[in-house]
């Protein structure tokens, strides 16, 4: 055992020129540094942990669904772009697949018609070249906030690809894609997002109706470069408040212990 | 200045075509035939076939009769027409004014470009030598009017040739009229009986019908004769319809060798947008529609066209917006020239905006570029701004604006739950309902059996009569939540009725 009052400086010296190492890693790896900028989220407990604290711009990014169809991961989709598209006061993209994306269910999430164009593109090259094309466009000085595209699948080369695109334009490229597709990329963050059993409505008085309350998510942050891997069950309480973590998790968040633990928490 | 037209015979199209398509012996003589009452006649007769003494019109035992050794395929008018079309399209790089003219002929206006080839008579040898080598026999002639070098290409003397050298038969200038003089009038285009009825009035040359007082003519032979006479000698206006209509903007590139390499086109193309730009930005207009045509040396043309969502100029974005349309460009042997249009254009300020909007509109630009390029490969309609629709009935609420059209900051109402997907198609489920006007119970989608945990509803929405088929049903609508919380937007096909079978369907997904 070495006495901390002759081995402090030293550890100092060390741990700085550590941080000053990953800080250089990172603007390498194309993480940012100290440059990076981010959209917040919103909600503090999800920040905390993101690199950046929130949303990279310039960046690729993952959300996946799970196989059995539903709008979980379409409605956090919506959200984030439409934090995205109000920090930047600037339109999004979303690239569809088939024709089924319905403004107005989105409007409810934030994405308000004013703030979204849409490109429908069948084939799945042309997505995929859509979303590089519009990825590289805000270089031109386009105005796009962020770019959105359904792709199932995609190896590694083309998510590099991307990536370098998106740090090339500066928007935030996300891709939606389903869970069991998900292979190897170089995307900073993967999300995955799944529906939850919600809140009854108008619990707070203390009676319980019948009837379909607030939509209750069930987020995880599967992989975060730069960051570390998460788990929440938040709760959409629409747009005027955003995103909050469901009230059973809200007292282990305040405790400082993540529900979930992961395994790059249980090193640290 | 007067005008110049170029007037192009080719006389023995339909076998030319049919040589120049192959499959048929090249030494053999070549007659195409047709059927006539049972009869069979030679239409066309190439080179060969005519030097044995064979002609149009000749049944084709007596053509078998005297050349044992020839070869007979059926005559294709519509392959022939074609053919024509696609040669007056080639003829566009001369001139974007060309147009067929008859079955065998093209009218080319060369007013004002015959310098770019060295004079008109250069122009003509270039055009007949560029025919033969694709081996089309032609004949052609200059005048003031189409008319005239109609009557000269067709009835003058000369000789056809295939890619020789002959003078080809240029008329000075405001000498039309004594040139087509010594013709037969078989040159004024005139059907056949007018022709006959002439020259048994002993009117065989064109110059005897100009002598004679233009009263007693149109009583006798028509009103008809009159009119060719004067177009051939320019007292009628005769306009050339171009195939295309001619832009007014164009630039236009010839090659000393021909090129075909995807850089050499994009440098060109850069070169040609440089040279439209300036002329747009000194009229004060922008491209809202563009068309680069291509002609190679084999005499194929091809085209390559792009829109705008607002006019543009500047090169290097329509450059962007071209490259991507010439992927997959076959150059053949080369391209020799390639000609650059503006086939729409709009006003467009001068660019200079002010320092503070600079960076907006540079932004709307770039938008409005990336979604023109975008809307390029995906098709039109594609890449679209939704837009708030009064209608009520789901899938006519979202209404499709351009990409560049002003947001507007209306939005849909919030009181009604609305799906972020919404089904193209309602697909049919298998819904267990026990109690009528409530949402089922359990229902089975894409093999999956959903218990709902929670539901919202009914919300009736009705057809809209005005816009649907009468008298169809109203849905209604339930909001539900699975026990897992996936949350979907189901309707029952009409209100609940003892006598039929409920149907349900799905339709949207929530979040």
């Amino acid at each position: 055992m070495i006495t901390p009052a002759f081995h402090t400086p030293r550890a100092d010296q060390k741990r700085a020129a550590l941080a000053a190492l990953k800080a250089h890693v990172r603007a390498l790896e194309g993480i940012g540094g100290a440059g990076v900028r981010a959209v917040p989220t919103g909600l503090a407990a999800i920040d905390r942990g993101l690199p950046g604290g929130g949303l990279m711009l310039g960046a690729l990014h993952e959300i996946l669904r799970p196989a059995a169809r539903d709008g979980a991961a379409d409605g956090f989709a919506a959200f984030l772009l439409a934090r995205a598209a109000e920090a930047a006061d600037a339109p999004v993209l979303w690239i569809t697949e088939s024709c089924d994306l319905y403004p107005p269910g989105l409007a409810a999430f934030g994405l308000t018609p004013d703030r979204l164009i849409i490109a429908h593109a069948p084939r799945r090259v042309d997505r995929l070249w859509a979303l590089e094309e519009a990825a590289r466009a805000a270089e031109a000085g386009t105005a796009l906030a962020a770019v959105l595209a359904e792709v199932p699948q995609l190896d590694l080369v083309a998510s590099r690809r991307l990536h370098l695109a998106a740090e090339a334009g500066g928007a935030a490229v996300l891709l939606l894609r389903p869970a069991e597709s998900a292979g190897t990329s170089v995307a900073v963050t993967r999300w995955q997002v799944a529906a939850e059993p919600g809140l009854p409505p108008a619990i707070a008085s203390g009676t319980v109706e019948p009837g379909v309350g607030r939509p209750r998510w069930r987020l995880e942050l599967l992989r975060c470069r730069g960051g570390r891997p998460d788990a929440w069950t938040v709760d959409w309480l629409g747009t005027a408040t955003g995103l909050a973590l469901a009230a059973d998790q809200q007292g282990a968040a305040a405790s400082g212990r993540p529900v979930s633990s992961t395994i790059d928490a249980d090193a640290a | 200045m007067s005008r110049r037209i170029l007037a192009l015979w080719l006389p023995s199209l339909p076998t030319d075509r049919v040589h120049r398509q192959g499959g048929v012996e090249g030494g053999r003589p070549l007659v195409t035939v047709t059927g006539d009452r049972g009869r069979r006649i030679v239409t066309g007769v190439d080179d060969a076939a005519a030097a044995a003494g064979l002609f149009p019109g000749m049944p084709l035992a007596d053509a078998r009769a005297l050349e044992p050794g020839m070869q007979a395929v059926p005559a294709d008018p519509e392959a022939d027409s074609r053919a024509l079309r696609d040669l007056a399209c080639w003829c566009g790089r001369y001139t974007p004014w060309a147009a067929p003219h008859g079955g065998d002929g093209i009218l080319l206006d060369i007013t004002g470009c015959a310098h770019l080839f060295g004079g008109e008579a250069d122009l003509a040898r270039d055009l007949s030598a560029r025919l033969g080598r694709l081996g089309f026999l032609s004949r052609l002639a200059v005048a003031d009017t189409a008319g005239a070098a109609w009557a000269i290409a067709r009835v003058g003397s000369g000789h056809g040739w295939r890619g020789g050298a002959l003078e080809a038969a240029v008329i000075t200038p405001g000498r039309s009229r004594e040139a087509i003089a010594p013709l037969p009038v078989a040159g004024l285009r005139l059907d056949a009986a007018t022709v006959a009825a002439l020259e048994r009035a002993g009117l065989s040359r064109i110059g005897d019908v100009q002598a004679l007082p233009r009263g007693p003519l149109a009583t006798r032979f028509g009103r008809r004769l009159l009119q060719r006479l004067d177009q051939a000698s320019g007292a009628e206006a005769e306009a050339i319809s171009p195939l295309k209509p001619v832009a007014r903007y164009r630039a236009r590139l010839a090659f000393a060798e021909p090129i075909g390499r995807t850089e050499d086109v994009e440098a060109a193309l850069d070169r040609l947008l440089g040279l439209l730009c300036r002329d747009l930005e000194q009229a004060g207009l922008g491209v809202r529609r563009a068309e680069l045509t291509l002609y190679r040396v084999d005499g194929a043309v091809a085209r390559r066209s792009i829109g705008t969502s607002v006019p543009m100029r500047q090169p290097a974005g329509l450059f962007r917006l071209f490259r991507d349309r010439l992927e997959g460009l076959d150059a053949g042997f080369g391209i020799e020239v390639a000609v650059l249009s503006a086939d729409a254009v709009e006003p467009m300020a001068p660019s200079q905006p002010a320092l503070d909007q600079a960076a907006a509109e540079r932004g709307g630009r770039a938008l409005a570029e990336l979604a023109d390029r975008l809307a390029l490969r995906l098709g039109q309609g594609a890449v679209f701004r939704p837009a708030v629709r009064e209608s009520h009935w789901p899938d006519r609420a979202v209404a499709r604006q351009a990409a560049v059209a002003a947001p507007s900051a209306e939005t849909w109402p919030a009181d009604t739950p609305r799906p972020l997907r919404l089904l193209a198609q309602p697909q049919p489920i298998e819904a267990m309902a026990p109690v009528p006007d409530d949402p089922p119970i359990l229902f089975r989608w894409q093999g999956r059996h959903h218990r709902v945990a929670r539901a919202d509803g009914p919300e009736r929405i009705a057809h809209e009569w005005w816009q649907d088929a009468p008298r169809r049903p109203a849905r209604d609508y339930y909001h539900v939540e699975d026990a897992d919380g996936r949350r979907f937007w189901l309707y029952r096909d009409g209100p609940y009725d003892p006598e039929r079978p409920c149907r349900w369907y799905l339709h949207g997904l929530f979040a």
